[in-house]
């Protein structure tokens, strides 16, 4: 899974490195277009529905946190 | 319309949309850029009867945000000045995206931009052999002609056009490039950058220097002055603007597969 999650964001962002950040909301490195093409593939991607109360920062600011909700979402369903 | 004046109310009008079932939206604002214009009392709400609009005042007209039932085709909505819906997608309309635009269209809203993302990776920049000697940075002294250009150059519905605080902390710190003739500003470039990624906010060439491939030499400018430091150039484009399109192809950028369209209402 994380494998593909990089792949999803490198090609929506290929000039970040996402191993390495840690704060890529609060640090404004993705903007709210970001948000949402991340968003669309994900959803698409993991079969999951990211909504309004998972746009949070601590959701978005490291690729761990973006697996975390995406699994979390998956066992929800 | 109900002007929204906590993050809670704004969060509690998102949660009884969602426990609704309106999920059909274009809202993904984080909680940050919610704040900022609660703060700034730019934030509305409209309820619909099977659905919620928030409404951002853009002064003058209104940028929508739509959560809605799927399937449900809402009734044309009566909004007293001229608003945008933006609607961003990848590569093609979906089956359920083209179902949205049938919503947007029964609210009264129709096609009004077409927009891509384009971009191209430092390395694969074209650059131009041309004398960029006229671009240089703006100055303070410049903001009211640069301001007056832009609005006058672009449709504000469209353009998100920065406020007079927001150029000039660009001009301050060196995003915008001018050309000056005589004392007067015939050619701006306003950009930002991001991490490894610059982005062409808006170019506007003066009306009486069309034709003397101005536009061609700010963007120049920009790549010689940003190729150092990032990786990538991007930059949003209607895509039935060839002149800018053809622009931007020379230069080496390509169509990316981000899309956005843009849904308008005139009263």
């Amino acid at each position: 899974m994380r494998q593909k999650i990089l792949e999803l964001l490198e090609d929506i962002r290929p000039d970040v490195e996402f191993e390495k950040e840690t704060k890529l909301i609060d640090d404004s490195i993705l903007d709210s277009f970001d948000i949402i093409s991340i968003v669309g593939e994900f959803n698409d991607a993991f079969d999951i529905e990211i909504n309004v109360d998972d746009l949070e920062p601590y959701n978005f600011n490291t690729v761990d946190a973006m697996e975390e909700l995406i699994r979390k979402l998956q066992d929800e369903d | 319309m109900d002007k929204l004046t906590d993050y809670q109310q704004y969060r509690q009008a998102t949660a009884d949309a969602k426990a609704k079932g309106w999920k059909v939206s274009n809202c993904f604002f984080l909680p940050a850029a919610v704040k900022e214009k609660i703060s700034a009392g730019v934030l509305y709400t409209m309820a619909l009867p099977e659905g919620l609009l928030l409404l951002e005042d853009g002064g003058g007209f209104y940028r929508v945000y739509y959560y809605l039932a799927p399937e449900a085709l809402p009734a044309p909505v009566a909004l007293d000045r001229p608003a945008v819906a933006e609607f961003p997608f990848r590569d093609s309309l979906t089956p359920a995206q083209l179902q949205q635009v049938q919503q947007l269209n029964a609210l009264g809203f129709t096609l009004g931009r077409e927009s891509s993302m384009m971009s191209v990776p430092s390395e694969a920049l074209t650059a131009m052999d041309i004398d960029c000697s006229t671009v240089v940075s703006a100055q303070r002294s410049d903001l009211p002609q640069v301001q007056a250009m832009l609005e006058a150059s672009f449709d504000p519905l469209y353009a998100f056009l920065p406020d007079e605080k927001a150029l000039s902390a660009a001009i301050g710190e060196g995003r915008v490039l001018v050309i000056r003739r005589e004392g007067r500003v015939v050619g701006v470039l306003n950009s930002s950058v991001e991490k490894k990624r610059a982005c062409i906010d808006h170019v506007a060439v003066a009306d009486s220097c069309r034709g003397q491939r101005l536009g061609r030499v700010l963007v120049e400018a920009y790549h010689r002055k940003y190729r150092g430091q990032v990786t990538e150039f991007q930059h949003w484009v209607d895509i039935h603007n060839l002149p800018a399109v053809r622009l931007y192809l020379a230069f080496g950028y390509q169509f990316h597969i981000r899309k956005a369209n843009e849904y308008i209402r005139i009263p």
